[in-house]
C-alpha cells in the first residue's frame, strides 16, 4: 500500500504509528512486527464488523508499504477520543457523566453477543503471563494456575478498553483498535481497564472501578481477583516505565493452605 | 526402572513414571495387611527422624514461617497420623457381618496426584505420602516451584524407607521442575487428585475431570465472649497466631471482642506482646499486608518486626503480632481478609448477636466453610448452639487455639489428624471433614441376598363355633372390666335385632351400651364422623363392631378416629411397597377402647384383617386404610350369626373367600404359615359352598364357610392379596358390581394370567426366585382333590380352573362384566382411567406377576366380552402393539 503525501501523523508508538490518510486511518507497523499479529488485528476487525449493534472501524486493507513494514488500512472514523473529552472536562460534573458513558460503552460491549471464533481470554492471559522475562517462576506458576483456570466466559472483552479508544463523532460513539479482543470473563476486561486507567489516567481509575461495580452489577473483589492476572500480562508487552508498579501488584500469594 | 532414574521435568518423563509407578502400584496393591503396616511403621519412623533437617530446609528454601514450629507440624504429621490409624484396615477384607450378608472390602484407588503447597510442604508431603502408604495408594507429587526441593526432600525420605521395608520401587514420586503443564497433564491422569493449595489450584483440580478432594481458604473469626477466661483466649489466640507466623489456614485472622472484656482482653494482649497500632499505622499494615484485596506474598508468614519494616512503622523488639483495631467488615477493608501472616483484626462488638453478625460477614469474605472459634463458658450452652447455627464453616471451635486445634487431635481427640481440611460445598470442596484415609479407599460392598424376617399377625383371641358369642362376650367383664360398649351396625341388622343378641349379655353384666347403625354398604366417612361425634360423648372402653365387611370396617374406622383424632386420612393411606417401611407409621391402639369384631356374613374376613376401607362422600375419595395396628382384640365367628345370610350374600361372599385364599396362596409374601391356613380355606369352600348356597339353613356348611372364611383372612392379612382383587376393586367402584362377583367374574382370567411361565415382569420380593405361580395354583388344586402328584401341573391348573368355572356356574356368577348390566360405551371410555387405578391399587404390589397397565386393559376387555382365555405368556407383541396404538398420540406429544 501507498499512503499518500497528505497523511497526517495522529500517534506515534514504540512498534507503531497511526497515520490519518484521506478517508482512512493506517497503521504503519515496525519492520519487526510479525506478519501475523497484523493479520491477527484486521481478522478481529473484520469479526468484530459482524458483531451486531457495536460501531467499529471497516477493515479496507493489509498490506506491506514500502519499507516491506506491514500496514493496516481502516476506514477513518471523525470525531474525538473520550480521553481528549475527559481531559478537558477534569474536575467538573461533565467529567462523571463522560466516565459513566465509557462504563455504559463498555458493559454494552460486553453484553453483545459475541462473534464466533474469537481467542479464549484465559489462553491469551496464560500465554502473555508466559512471555515475561525477569518474573519469578513460583509467581509466574501461580498466575498461570490462576488465569489457566478462569472460567470460559461468553461475552466481548475488548482488552484494551480505554477512553484513547473511544471515538465521539456524529451518532454513535466508535470502538478502535480490537487487537486485544478475546471472549472471556467481564470482571477480567474490567480490571483490565482499571489497571489501563491506573497507568495512564490515574484521577479516573478509582471512580471507574466504583462507576463499573455499581453499573455493572459486579462486587469489586471479583474484579480485584484479576489485576495481578491482567498486571502480568501487562509485562509481557514490554512497555518501560510502568514496571515497577506493574509488579508491585503480582506479588500475591494464591498458594496457601 | 531406567526410567525411574531420571527425574521428571517434562510431560514424557512424567508419562514414563506414571506408566512403572501403575505397575508397581498394582504389585501393592496385593499387599497384605501386614506387609503394608509393617511399611507404614517404617515410614513413619523415618519421616519422624528427619523433622529437623526437613523443618530447616523449608524454612530456608520458602523464607516463609518459625523453623521450630514446622518441626511441630513434621512431627506430627508423622507421629499422630501413625498412631491414629496404625491398627485400622486398609486391605482386603475389612468388615463381614454374616447374619446380615454384608461385606466390605477395602481396595487402593490407584494413583494419587498429590498438590502441595510453599506453606507447610514437608509437614504436607509426609502427612499424603504415609496415608497413601497406609492405603496402598501410588503417589505422585506436584510440588509448589517455591518449595520444590524441601518437598522432594520430604517424599524421598518416606519412599526410601518404605522401600526398604518392602514396597514396591517407585510408589513415591515427584515432579521435579513443576510447570503449569506437568500440573495439568498429572492432574488429568492420576486416579485422584488431593489438592491442596490456593482456590485456583483446587478449581484446577475439581475442573481436571480427575475426581478431585480439594480444600479451600479461611477466614477464621474468633469471637471472645464476655463470659470468656480472658487470659486462656488472649493467650490461645497468641499462641495461634504466632505458630509458623500464622501460615496455618485455620489461623485466627481477626478477633471480635464482646464489649465488657475489650480493655481486659486488650491490655492482656499487650502484656504478651502484641503491639497495637494507630489508625495511620494501621492503614500502613493493611495496605503492606494486602494488596488489591489479596495478601502480598512477601508478607506471608513473616515475624511481626519484619512487617512493620516493611510497612514503615517502628514497633518494639519483642513485638509478637500486630494488631489492628477496626471496624468495617467490608472487603475493602483490607483487615477483613485472610492474611496469613502475623497480623490481626480487632473488632469491638456491642453484644453477642453483634459478633455473630460480623463473624458471619468475615466469612463471607473468603472463610466459607473453613474454620471459625469462639472463646465463651461453656456453661453458656444457649450461646454456643446459637454460634454453631450461625457459621457457615465446617469446624467450629470452642476455647481452641485454632492453628494447632483445627488440625485435630491436638486439643480434640476426635477431630481426624489431618493437614488437608475440608470445606464442604460452601468452600467448594467435595467434603466437610479432615481429610483421612477412607477417602483413599474404595470400598467394595459384597452384598448377600437376604430374605426379609416375615410375620404372622391375628387377633389375640379368636373364638368360633356356633353359639360362642355369648359365651366370649363375658371376657369384657370378667377379662378386661369394660363397663361402656359402643356397638356399631348396619340399619339392617339393627332393625332385625341382631344387636338385642348383644345388648342382652352386656345388660346382665351392667355394661352401659350404646349402638349405632347408620352404616351404608359402601360405608362413607361421613357415618363415620357422625358415630365418632357419638363416640366421644359415649366414651366406651369397648366398641363391638358386627355386620359384614362394612359395619366392620367403620367401625375399625372410628376406633382409629376415637383413639387418634389428629391424625388424617390422607396420612394414613400412603401407599406403600413394604408395610414395614411405609413413610406414614401408625400411632399404637386400644389406648381408649378395645375392638371386637363379630361378622354376619362369610366373606370379608374384616375380623381378623388389617385393613379397612373407607370412601368420602363428598371426594368419591376411597381410602384404603393398612396397618396392624387396626387388628381387632377379639374376632367372634359365631355361625348363629350366619343362618340368615340371602343367596347373593352367600355367592358373593363365598366366591371372595376362594379369591381370598388363592390370591395369598401365589402372593410374593406367601409363607409356609398362610399357605397352610390358604389350602384349607379354599378346600373348605369347594367342599361347603354349594351346600351353604342351595341348603342356607344348613349348619354344617355356614360352620365350615364361617370358618373358611376367617381362615382365608388370616391368609391374607399376613400375605396380601393382587391382581385380582386391585381389578375387582376397580370393577366396584366404576361399575357397581358387588364385590364378590366382580373378584369371580375375573377369577380363572387373572389366574391364567398369572401363572404363565414367561412373564412380562415378575413381583420383586426378595422371597419371591423365580415366576412359579402355576405351579402354585396346581398345587391348590391337587389339595381341593383336582389332581394328584401323578398329575402335571398343567393338567392340574386346567382342572383346577375347571372346576372353579363350575362352582361359579353352581353358585349363579355371570359369564362375562357385560352380563352385569355394564354399558359398553361407559365401559370403553373409563377402561383406561380404570386400568391405571387398578395398576396403582394397594394390592398390586403382592401379585406374583407384575402387570403392565395395558396387560390390565387386555385384561378387562377380554372379560368384558367373554373372550375365552388362552395364553397369558408374553408374546412380545400384542400387548405392546395395543399399546401403541393406544398411546400413539399421547407418543407424539411427548416428543414435541
Amino acid at each position: 500500500m501507498k499512503l499518500s503525501d497528505d497523511k497526517v501523523e495522529i500517534v506515534r508508538r514504540h512498534n507503531k504509528v497511526v497515520y490519518h490518510d484521506g478517508d482512512r486511518t493506517v497503521k504503519v507497523f515496525v519492520p519487526t512486527k510479525p506478519a501475523v499479529d497484523v493479520f491477527r488485528e484486521a481478522l478481529n476487525l473484520a469479526r468484530m464488523e459482524q458483531a451486531e449493534g457495536l460501531n467499529t472501524p471497516k477493515v479496507l486493507e493489509v498490506s506491506q508499504v514500502e519499507d516491506g513494514s506491514w500496514a493496516l488500512a481502516m476506514k477513518y472514523v471523525p470525531g474525538k477520543t473520550l480521553h481528549e473529552m475527559m481531559d478537558e472536562a477534569k474536575g467538573t460534573p461533565k467529567f462523571d457523566e463522560l466516565l459513566k458513558f465509557f462504563v455504559d460503552l463498555q458493559i454494552k460491549v460486553q453484553k453483545t453477543p459475541a462473534p464466533k471464533a474469537l481467542n479464549a481470554q484465559g489462553d491469551k492471559l496464560v500465554r502473555m503471563i508466559s512471555r515475561v522475562k525477569g518474573m519469578d517462576p513460583s509467581a509466574r506458576y501461580d498466575l498461570q494456575m490462576r488465569a489457566d483456570r478462569m472460567k470460559r466466559g461468553t461475552a466481548i472483552c475488548h482488552g484494551d478498553f480505554n477512553p484513547t479508544n473511544i471515538v465521539v463523532g456524529e451518532g454513535e460513539p466508535f470502538v478502535c483498535d480490537w487487537t486485544h479482543v478475546t471472549v472471556g470473563l467481564p470482571e477480567a476486561d474490567a480490571a483490565m481497564t482499571y489497571m489501563l486507567l491506573k497507568l495512564e489516567f490515574p484521577e479516573a481509575a478509582d471512580k471507574y472501578l466504583d462507576v463499573y461495580s455499581k453499573s455493572a452489577d459486579v462486587p469489586k473483589q471479583k474484579i480485584m481477583y484479576w489485576l495481578p492476572v491482567v498486571a502480568a500480562a501487562e509485562l509481557s508487552r514490554g512497555r518501560k516505565g510502568n514496571e515497577e508498579f506493574l509488579k508491585g501488584w503480582i506479588d500475591m500469594a494464591s498458594d496457601y493452605e | 526402572m531406567a526410567q525411574n532414574a531420571s527425574v521428571i521435568d517434562s510431560v514424557e518423563t512424567l508419562e514414563a513414571h506414571l506408566k512403572t509407578m501403575r505397575e508397581a502400584q498394582a504389585e501393592f496393591a496385593k499387599f497384605t495387611q501386614e506387609q503394608v503396616d509393617k511399611i507404614f511403621y517404617a515410614a513413619a519412623i523415618a519421616a519422624n527422624k528427619a523433622r529437623i533437617p526437613l523443618a530447616q530446609m523449608a524454612y530456608e528454601e520458602t523464607g516463609y514461617g518459625v523453623m521450630e514450629d514446622k518441626v511441630v507440624k513434621n512431627h506430627y504429621a508423622a507421629e499422630f497420623v501413625y498412631n491414629k490409624y496404625k491398627d485400622t484396615k486398609t486391605c482386603g477384607v475389612i468388615e463381614d457381618d454374616r447374619a446380615f450378608g454384608m461385606k466390605k472390602i477395602a481396595e487402593p484407588l490407584g494413583v494419587v496426584a498429590a498438590v502441595i503447597p510453599t506453606t507447610n510442604p514437608t509437614s504436607t508431603a509426609i502427612f499424603k505420602t504415609l496415608i497413601c502408604l497406609k492405603t496402598r495408594n501410588a503417589i505422585i507429587i506436584s510440588p509448589h516451584p517455591r518449595a520444590k526441593k524441601c518437598t522432594a526432600e520430604a517424599a524421598r525420605i518416606v519412599r526410601d524407607a518404605a522401600e526398604a521395608a518392602g514396597c514396591p520401587k517407585g510408589i513415591i514420586d515427584w515432579i521435579d521442575t513443576p510447570s503449569i503443564e506437568l500440573t495439568n497433564t498429572l492432574m488429568q491422569e492420576a486416579d485422584i487428585i488431593l489438592a491442596t493449595g490456593g482456590p485456583g489450584m483446587v478449581n484446577a483440580a475439581y475442573s481436571s475431570g480427575t475426581p478431585a478432594l480439594g480444600v479451600g481458604p479461611g477466614n477464621n473469626p474468633a469471637i471472645i465472649d464476655d463470659t470468656a477466661d480472658v487470659i486462656e483466649a488472649v493467650n490461645s489466640i497468641m499462641h495461634s497466631k504466632t505458630f509458623d507466623n500464622g501460615m496455618i489456614c485455620a489461623t485466627e485472622q481477626n478477633v471480635i471482642v464482646l464489649d465488657g472484656v475489650y480493655d481486659a482482653v486488650k491490655a492482656e494482649f499487650q502484656k504478651r506482646g502484641a503491639y497495637f497500632l494507630n489508625d495511620e499505622e494501621a492503614d500502613k499494615v493493611g495496605n503492606t499486608v494486602i494488596v488489591n484485596g489479596g495478601v502480598n506474598a512477601k508478607m506471608v508468614g513473616q515475624p511481626a518486626t519484619k512487617i512493620a519494616e516493611a510497612a514503615g512503622i517502628e514497633v518494639p523488639a519483642w513485638t509478637k503480632i500486630l494488631i489492628g483495631e477496626t471496624e468495617s467488615v467490608e472487603p475493602s477493608n483490607p483487615w477483613a481478609h485472610e492474611k496469613l501472616t502475623t497480623i490481626l483484626g480487632m473488632y469491638r462488638a456491642t453484644d453477642f448477636d453483634d459478633a455473630l453478625a460480623k463473624a458471619s460477614r468475615l466469612i463471607a469474605d473468603g472463610g466459607y466453610g473453613h474454620t471459625s472459634s469462639l472463646f465463651i463458658d461453656t456453661r453458656e450452652t444457649e450461646k454456643v448452639d446459637k454460634h454453631s447455627e450461625a457459621m457457615k464453616t465446617c469446624r467450629i471451635l470452642i476455647n481452641t487455639p485454632a492453628s494447632l486445634g483445627g488440625i485435630g487431635d491436638i486439643y480434640n481427640f476426635e477431630l481426624a489428624p489431618s493437614l488437608t481440611l475440608g470445606c464442604g460445598s460452601w468452600g467448594g470442596n467435595s467434603f466437610s471433614g479432615n481429610l483421612d484415609i477412607h477417602q483413599l479407599l474404595n470400598i467394595k460392598s459384597v452384598a448377600e441376598r437376604r430374605e426379609n424376617m416375615l410375620w404372622f399377625r391375628t387377633p389375640e383371641k379368636v373364638y368360633f363355633k356356633k353359639g360362642c358369642m355369648p359365651v366370649a362376650l363375658r371376657e369384657l367383664k370378667e377379662v378386661y372390666g369394660c363397663k361402656r360398649a359402643f356397638i356399631v351396625t348396619d340399619s339392617f341388622l339393627y332393625t332385625s335385632g341382631f344387636t338385642k343378641k348383644i345388648e342382652g349379655p352386656l345388660d346382665e353384666m351392667g355394661i352401659t351400651h350404646s349402638s349405632f347403625w347408620s352404616i351404608s354398604p359402601d360405608p362413607k366417612l361421613q357415618d363415620a364422623e357422625k358415630g365418632e361425634e357419638l363416640l366421644r360423648a359415649f366414651n366406651p372402653d369397648v366398641i363391638i363392631a358386627i355386620g359384614g365387611g362394612s359395619a366392620m370396617d367403620a367401625g375399625k374406622i372410628m376406633w382409629t378416629m376415637y383413639e387418634h383424632p389428629e391424625e388424617k386420612f390422607d396420612d394414613m393411606a400412603v401407599d406403600f411397597m413394604d408395610i414395614r417401611k411405609r413413610v406414614y407409621r401408625f400411632k399404637p391402639m386400644g389406648q381408649k377402647a378395645k375392638f371386637v369384631a363379630i361378622p354376619t356374613s362369610s366373606g370379608t374376613g374384616s375380623e381378623v384383617t388389617p385393613f379397612a376401607i373407607i370412601t368420602d362422600a363428598n371426594t368419591g375419595i376411597k381410602w384404603p386404610i393398612t396397618d396392624y395396628e387396626l387388628m381387632p382384640t377379639m374376632s367372634i365367628v359365631d355361625t348363629d350369626n350366619m343362618m340368615t345370610q340371602p343367596k347373593g350374600l352367600t355367592s358373593a361372599s363365598g366366591i371372595d373367600v376362594l379369591t381370598h385364599a388363592m390370591e395369598a396362596y401365589v402372593s410374593i409374601m406367601a409363607s409356609d404359615y398362610t399357605d397352610a391356613i390358604a389350602l384349607k380355606a379354599a378346600k373348605l369352600v369347594f367342599d361347603w359352598l354349594p351346600t351353604a348356597y342351595s341348603e342356607p339353613t344348613n349348619v354344617e356348611a355356614r360352620d365350615h364357610m364361617a370358618n373358611a372364611s376367617c381362615l382365608a383372612g388370616m391368609a391374607f392379612a399376613n400375605a396380601f392379596l393382587g391382581l385380582n382383587h386391585s381389578m375387582a376393586h376397580k370393577l366396584g367402584a366404576y361399575h357397581h358390581i358387588p364385590h364378590g362377583w366382580a373378584n369371580a367374574v375375573i377369577l380363572t382370567r387373572v389366574a391364567r394370567y398369572n401363572a404363565a411361565e414367561r412373564p412380562t415382569r415378575m413381583g420383586t420380593f426378595s422371597q419371591y426366585e423365580y415366576p412359579h405361580a402355576k405351579a402354585r395354583y396346581a398345587e391348590m388344586g391337587r389339595f381341593c382333590g383336582f389332581g394328584t402328584a401323578a398329575d402335571s401341573d398343567d393338567v392340574v391348573f386346567e382342572r383346577f380352573m375347571d372346576g372353579i368355572e363350575k362352582l361359579k356356574d353352581f353358585i349363579g356368577v355371570k359369564k362375562t362384566i357385560a352380563e352385569y348390566g355394564v354399558d359398553e360405551k361407559y365401559f370403553l371410555d373409563t377402561l383406561d382411567e380404570m386400568s391405571l387405578n387398578a395398576f396403582n391399587d394397594q394390592c398390586t404390589g403382592a401379585n406374583p406377576r407384575y402387570p403392565l397397565v395395558a396387560e390390565i386393559r387386555s385384561l378387562y376387555l377380554d372379560a368384558y366380552y367373554g373372550r375365552p382365555a388362552t395364553s397369558y405368556e408374553d408374546e412380545g407383541l400384542e400387548i405392546r402393539e395395543i399399546e401403541k396404538t393406544d398411546h400413539a398420540g399421547q407418543a407424539e406429544s411427548a416428543e414435541e
